[in-house]
């Protein structure tokens, strides 16, 4: 065994050795179906030993025609010793003559059977069976090769007595007449088509010596010289000179594709495409592999195989065909990818006879502008090159589709109907076309595009990184015409169309040099003359986008601001935004002070890279998420279960945090926690969620669940653990804080410290600790020693900013304004008159209402049957704009609590106190159940902030001055109903 | 109207038997075209792709949510949206039409407000394949429509005469991820028992994407009510998202033969936000801007347990190893030294193929395998990776030169990184050809590259390393390959349709 081992390492080893060298680009070989399967030679090791005739030498001019004979067993060579010889000096004789041409006429069995059969004949002579070639002779007969006196002189016992000239002597050197005639003859009888006798000449002439030729003969030597089998030399035709067996090879080579005719050949080119190789063991046998696949001349893929088996017994198989180059003969190993091959196969039985390695050809690279195609099954292509002449190649099988009519150009299949009718580059191998490239169009020199890298309008350039990568400077002056396409423009408007088309309508992309920004994207049309110079300059902005949440604010007024944002990977960047940068808030654009801390923000951002590893970002614009990071509750209790599938988590005994304090107990409440961003903590410590499930699940430790707004619902942002004792300090104004963990609140004189695990929430918006700051007025849920848990900063409410009126209309303007004869203004309980005319702006958003509700402003008129002259209405005014104008009852009745429920026109207060108008004292309205209830009227105003609102905004635990036309302690001590009417409710402090 | 509501849970199991359609194209018109939104359809669960219990059916039924403006006070109304719809496979026909139907029943009865709306469409497709994109162009045309809305006695009827609805849309196939853009607009005129006309007009976006990981499709769009009475406009902005996440799941005994398990859970939600730009001092706060939700519960799917994963000693890596492992992106059989193996190239696209769950139905179940071409010379028909290399060269994730794909060498980052964009069709936002990237050793990336790793810093998802190096030429571990195709499909899972449910911002 260990011998075979030895053999497959050596193959293997040789196969490595031979490595293909890669230079096929045929990028398609694998893809195309396999035409032909061909068979390797058995015994090839064998045959091809005895092609390598040792008195052959690499540089004989006939040595292939030898080989390619000797591999189709037309010719034979001698065993001398150990050498193959073929003796191509010496001279044919006419037997010899005549048994190539039989073989050549592929007749070499019925000569053997003709053989046969005369040695199984009783009559046939003893000198006659001895005879080697007494068959070639009968069939040569038979086939009129020569005439029977021929034949009784060739098989004539006494060979001596024959007299040459009158006699067929067969083993007299042959003439180069006869040979003629004799191939003419022979083809003819077979394949009448291929070649004929020629009975008027004329190429015979063209030789000295043509009055030598027998005349019999002439026809033949007419028809051996037309079809170029036999030339002689520039003179004579020397028709009755021998031939050398070198000769006569390269006269039957000359008329091979006769031959393979009569043979059943086929004769085909190609190149080889590709080549793998591969080694099984199966049934014992140890077989090593090389195919190859080889690339016709007509664009289609043919494959054969060298096969080395060797077996158990240590035989060894190989089948091989013979390989001929350069005068040496080898095996298909000797092949590597890109020689062009000719090659003959059998027809019948697929067999591969002979290989004729040309060597690797060049590949050719030809331009010319690709003509259409019309008919794809011909496989072919054409262009016309710049010379206006055409040229028309096959195609590899793999770049054409006939079945989708596709062609495969720039290694894209495209559809023969949007072929670019464009200048391509063909490369060409062995003929075939085997790569398509589009070249293009000519290009134009003075335009070019990339990313701007940096403007200099000081010192006029401006450097762009073009598409490919490179760095180019140009220069301009200061009529450089610059349009730039703003990131909130459309962009299918004008672009480069007035420079083709001059038109003077307003074009939103105008612009000066300035404009032009790190790492906008820009084309650029340069000076025809002086390419250094830019004459126009068309750019547009490129941005990202990038979300997060505003951490701080810094402003420096004229010059914009500083904005701290974290994005959601948690990094942190800080912005310079420009003075008037738009910023946005439900899709209306908003001043800079809108934007607050907890903000979350989208922001369009120029980014640009100056160098590797250095990049400059400009924010285009901010868009404030109004609902993002609200928060919507403040949840307090005890950890229940944790679901997984759902995610949610289950708060027991919890309360909510309001105005009035913890409220709203319920056994328990399922909470949202799907936000894969919540932070878990206990105390300032961040935990996971799986250490509280598993540690923290007690009575005694308190969780605190700041939940955000989303959508219609909530989701938790911020679990809080800890195991104080919760206290609540209520709305109170914040009197000092260091900007980082204390601060101290009015009601309280010790200090109070926050940290991480504190849920902050100012604005309704979570945020960080640095935010508290002095006079804030805030809610502080305690946790133990002066630790806050919670603490909720709010604006003070108030109504300072708007005046209260009752008027009495003078006159309307519909549209505009109206004027008062006079007004009362409300200052605390008491509404204080004066005479004086006033007036006020109506706009669009002014608010009119009766006792039934808003009404149209077109009812609100000083003329016709609805008129409102001379009637009394409050107005809620900020300086002389009306927001709301509202006809009520005049009110000098007060009523003051806090709202513990609400909702369908009905708002519940407690700690109800009432207006005495007459002592101006506040009086309880008793001592127990001390609650009333306000009814909300159509023409009632709510106002809180100074704005006025509708019902829904009125939240639990708001403090309320309500305004109204009873007395209700009269009312509750009367008639025991503790129910008023409100008109002017405000929210206090 | 009470059985509708009971009706929701039944609808909802319905839902999930029949609600994936089997089609490679993206499900848009989930949530029909009015505004409205329905609770949508799950992604596939991943035992679909081993056994195949999906009842086909071309009528889907979901739980349906919608505002009524036309009174001049929002509405919320619920109901059920039916949709019958059987789009052809366009692969064996790529052109043609098919019609689609939107059935809408919903009603509020504390307001007595009740719509009954169908409307039936003739939609003409093609399928486009071009040189370097699949696309699919549809354009519908309204074939019927009728719609009635009650509000109290007042009935408002669709005069069909006057109406016009149209929609076109086009989507494009990236390799593994289906983006679509459909332009709608229709103009509706209502009539009332007094014959008085209100006419509504409404144009918009509905833009989406498909893809394993998750799926969202949001409307934009604005509403214009003109009346005698009311004037009214509207920004709408329906949105549907549905996802895959993951998630570990302990096994609490001691002596069980495995740690623990992860746990995909199928969640879906659908959101509705609308913004009343005109003037109604009528309308409360929270009349003029309000948002609902139909939140669905998650549907939880074990995935299988990793198997034999101890081996690998707690490496850094093991978190992403034993998850590719469970979604059965990684099959190669486990071993010790795994985590400090290169990654070859090979592996890389068979893995990114699983993830993205790219076809390679055409190459794992051809009847004559002889048919099937061969684009790489070491990568034959008998290759174990055959189907899948093949089936990101069809979806243009590679390129075939006849050559070698080289599928067993080791992979550098900047090839897994250009693959790795490529495969989420995104390439696009690296600009030009061949940009500058932000990177301090840009100069050691191929220019080929450039594009793509741009692209990818800019989405987040490719980053430097502490001197901001991305080590283009380095060769990827498999530890490496874990982590940065398990944060592919993170970013696919969450972070990619921020953008979709933040466009009335």
């Amino acid at each position: 065994m260990k011998k075979v081992i030895c053999i497959i390492v050596t193959i293997s080893m040789c196969m490595s050795l031979i490595s293909t060298v890669y230079s096929a680009v045929d990028t398609s070989i694998l893809r195309d179906e396999i035409q032909n399967t061909y068979k390797p030679r058995e015994k090839a090791a064998y045959l091809i030993e005895n092609l390598n005739f040792s008195d052959v030498p690499d540089t004989h001019w006939a040595k292939e025609a030898i080989v390619r004979l000797g591999a189709l067993n037309i010719i034979k060579g001698y065993n001398e010793g150990n050498l193959k010889k073929y003796k191509p000096g010496s001279v044919v004789s006419n037997q010899e003559a005549l048994a190539i041409t039989l073989r050549v006429l592929d007749l070499e069995e019925e000569a053997q059977q003709a053989a046969q059969k005369l040695a199984a004949d009783p009559d046939t002579p003893e000198h006659v069976i001895a005879l080697w070639m007494k068959g070639y002779l009968t069939t040569a007969n038979s086939l009129g090769l020569i005439s029977n006196n021929d034949l009784t002189d060739a098989l004539s016992l006494e060979q001596n007595t024959l007299v040459a000239g009158e006699n067929f002597i067969r083993s007299h050197a042959v003439t180069r007449e006869q040979v003629a005639q004799w191939l003419v003859q022979g083809i003819h009888f077979q394949r009448p088509a291929l070649i004929e006798p020629l009975y008027t000449q004329q190429a015979i002439f063209g030789y000295e010596d043509w009055e030598s030729i027998s005349p019999d003969k002439i026809p033949y030597v007419e028809s051996v010289i037309v079809n170029k089998i036999m030339v002689g030399n520039e003179k004579s035709f020397n028709p009755k000179k021998s031939v050398t067996r070198a000769e006569f090879a390269q006269t039957v080579k000359n008329a091979d594709d006769m031959m393979y005719d009569a043979m059943n050949i086929n004769r085909k080119n190609g190149y080889v495409a590709h080549i793998k190789d591969s080694s099984h063991t199966e049934k014992g046998q140890h077989i090593v592999k090389r195919t190859l696949l080889i690339r016709t001349q007509d664009g289609l893929v043919d494959s054969i195989s060298y096969n080395y088996t060797t077996s158990p017994i240590e035989t060894v198989i190989r089948e091989d065909v013979p390989v001929y180059h350069q005068g040496t003969v080898e095996g298909l190993l000797s092949l590597n990818e890109g020689d062009t091959i000719e090659y003959l196969v059998d027809q019948e039985t697929d067999e591969m006879f002979y290989i004729y390695n040309k060597g690797n050809t060049e590949d050719l690279t030809i331009h010319g502008v690709l003509q259409p195609i019309t008919d794809l099954t011909k496989g072919s292509i054409t262009i016309v090159d710049s010379e206006n002449i055409t040229y028309a190649f096959p195609m590899i099988k793999g770049l054409y589709n006939t079945t989708a009519n596709t062609l495969t150009i720039d290694t894209i299949e495209t559809a023969v109907d949007k072929l670019p009718l464009d200048k391509v580059e063909l490369t060409v191998k062995n003929g075939i076309v085997v790569e398509i490239k589009v070249i293009g169009q000519k290009m134009i020199q003075d335009e070019m595009s990339g990313i701007v890298k940096e403007n200099n309008p000081l010192f006029n350039y401006l450097t762009i990184i073009t598409g490919d990568g490179k760095e180019v400077t140009k220069f301009y002056d200061d009529k450089v015409e610059v349009e730039k396409l703003n990131f909130y423009d459309d962009e299918d408007e004008i672009g480069y169309y007035d420079e083709l088309f001059p038109d003077f309508r307003y074009d939103k992309t105008d612009s000066s040099i300035e404009s032009i920004k790190v790492g906008d994207v820009i084309s650029l049309k340069l000076n025809q003359n002086n390419l250094d110079y830019i004459v126009r300059i068309s750019a547009r902005t490129n941005h990202t986008i990038i979300y997060g949440t505003v951490k701080n604010i810094m402003s420096h007024g004229s010059q914009g601001f500083k904005m701290m944002v974290e994005s959601n990977d948690k990094t942190t960047s800080v912005y310079d935004i420009a003075y008037a940068t738009p910023i946005t808030r439900d899709g209306k654009n908003v001043r800079q002070e809108t934007l607050r801390q907890g903000d979350m923000v989208k922001l369009l951002v120029n980014q640009a890279v100056i160098e590797p590893g250095k990049i400059s970002e400009r924010v285009l614009s901010i868009q404030i998420d109004a609902y993002g990071n609200t928060i919507t509750h403040i949840y307090r209790g005890q950890l229940g279960n944790i679901n997984d599938y759902q995610r949610t988590l289950t708060l027991l005994n919890t309360y909510e945090l309001s105005k009035l304090g913890w409220t709203d107990l319920q056994k328990a409440r399922v909470l949202d926690i799907s936000n894969p961003d919540i932070h878990y903590f206990k105390d300032d410590q961040p935990i996971s969620l799986a250490y509280a499930n598993q540690f923290l699940k007690s009575p005694e430790v308190e969780v605190y669940v700041a939940m955000e707004k989303y959508y219609d619902t909530e989701k938790a942002v911020k679990i809080c653990f800890r195991e104080g004792r919760d206290s609540l300090l209520n709305y109170n104004t914040i009197t000092y804080a260091n900007g980082w963990n204390k601060f101290k609140i009015l009601s309280t004189p010790q200090y109070i410290n926050m940290g991480t695990g504190t849920i902050i929430v100012k604005n309704g918006k979570l945020v960080e600790t640095n935010t508290i700051t002095a006079p804030d007025y805030a809610q502080v849920v305690l946790n133990g020693n002066n630790r806050a848990a919670v603490v909720q900063v709010d604006p003070e409410p108030g109504y300072d900013g708007l005046f209260i009126y009752r008027v009495r209309i003078a006159s309307i303007d519909t549209y505009d304004k109206f004027k008062v004869q006079s007004h009362a203004l409300l200052s605390d309980m008491n509404w204080l008159y004066s005479p004086i005319q006033k007036q006020f702006t109506l706009d669009y958003n002014t608010v009119i209402k009766d006792d039934t509700g808003t009404i149209p402003k077109s009812e609100f008129l000083d003329y016709s049957d609805l008129t409102k002259y001379n009637k009394v209405y409050t107005v809620i005014s900020k300086g002389t704009d009306a927001i709301n104008l509202s006809e009520q009852p005049y009110c000098k009745d007060g009523v003051q609590g806090q709202i513990y429920d609400l909702g369908n026109g009905k708002i519940k207060i407690k700690d109800v106190v009432c207006y005495d108008k007459v002592n101006s004292l506040w009086l309880t309205l008793s001592h127990s159940y001390n609650d009333a209830e306000i009814n909300i009227k159509p023409n009632s105003i709510i106002i809180k902030n100074n704005q006025v609102i509708g019902e829904d905004e009125l939240e639990k635990g708001d403090k309320l001055r309500i305004m109204t036309d009873e007395y209700l302690i009269q009312k509750y001590v009367q008639h025991g109903l503790r129910e008023v009417d409100g008109y002017l409710i405000m929210v206090e402090k | 109207m009470v059985m509708v509501k009971r009706g929701f849970w039944i609808v909802a199991a319905v839902v999930l038997w029949c609600g994936y359609a089997c089609s490679s194209y993206a499900d848009s018109g989930e949530m029909g075209y009015f505004g409205g939104i329905s609770e949508g359809s799950n992604l596939p669960k991943t035992i679909e792709k081993y056994v195949d219990n999906k009842k086909t059916s071309t009528t889907k039924q979901y739980q349906y949510k919608e505002f009524v403006f036309i009174t001049g006070e929002p509405i919320e109304v619920e109901g059920i949206l039916k949709i019958t719809l059987k789009e052809p496979d366009m692969d064996k026909e790529p052109t043609g039409t098919y019609t689609e139907k939107y059935d809408i029943q919903a009603s509020n009865i504390e307001k007595n407000v009740s719509i009954d709306r169908t409307i039936q469409f003739e939609t003409s497709y093609r399928l486009k394949e071009g040189d370097f994109n699949r696309q699919i162009k549809r354009d519908s045309e309204v074939t019927n429509w009728d719609e009635i809305i009650k509000v109290n006695e007042e009935s408002y009827t669709l005069n069909d005469d006057f109406s016009s609805f149209y929609k076109s849309g086009v989507e494009e196939l990236t390799p593994g991820i289906s983006y679509y853009d459909t332009s709608i607009s229709y103009y509706a005129q209502y009539v009332t028992s007094e014959d008085d006309k209100i006419n509504v007009s409404v144009y918009g976006s509905v833009y989406g994407y498909d893809q394993p990981w998750s799926k969202v499709e949001t409307q934009q769009v604005t509403m214009t009510i003109q009346d005698k009475e009311l004037q009214m406009e509207i920004e709408l902005n329906p949105s549907m998202e549905s996802k895959k996440t993951i998630e570990f799941d302990k096994a609490q005994p001691f002596p069980i033969s495995f740690e623990g398990t992860y746990n995909q859970i199928m969640e879906r939600e659908s959101s509705l936000k609308y913004r009343i730009n005109t003037f109604h001092p009528d309308l409360a706060s929270n009349q003029l801007e309000n948002s609902i939700l139909i939140q669905t519960p998650n549907q939880v799917e074990k995935l299988i347990i990793p198997e034999c994963l101890d081996i690998l000693e707690q490496h850094w890596s093991i978190d992403d190893i034993k998850k590719l492992y469970s979604m059965e992106i990684l099959t190669e059989r486990p071993k010790s030294t795994m985590p400090y193996e290169t990654m070859p190239r090979g592996e890389f696209v068979k893995a990114l193929c699983l993830a993205m769950n790219i076809d390679t139905k055409k190459y794992t179940q051809a009847k004559d395998s002889e048919q099937l071409m061969q684009v790489f010379a070491d990568v034959p028909r008998e290759h174990p990776y055959y189907p899948y290399v093949m089936a990101a060269y069809d979806a243009k994730l590679i390129k075939g030169t006849g050559s070698d794909f080289r599928i067993d060498e080791p992979i550098t980052r900047e090839a897994a990184f250009v693959i790795y964009i490529r495969v989420i069709g995104l390439e696009r936002l690296g600009i030009t050809r061949n940009p500058v990237t932000p990177f301090t050793d840009h100069e050691d990336i191929a220019e080929w590259a450039r594009k793509e790793i741009q692209a990818g810093y800019i989405l987040g998802i490719i980053e430097g390393d502490n001197a901001n190096r991305v080590l283009p030429k380095q060769l990827l571990s498999k530890a490496q390959a874990a982590t940065i195709i398990n944060r592919l499909i993170d970013y696919l899972r969450e972070e990619i349709v921020k953008d979709y449910r933040n466009l009335m911002l």
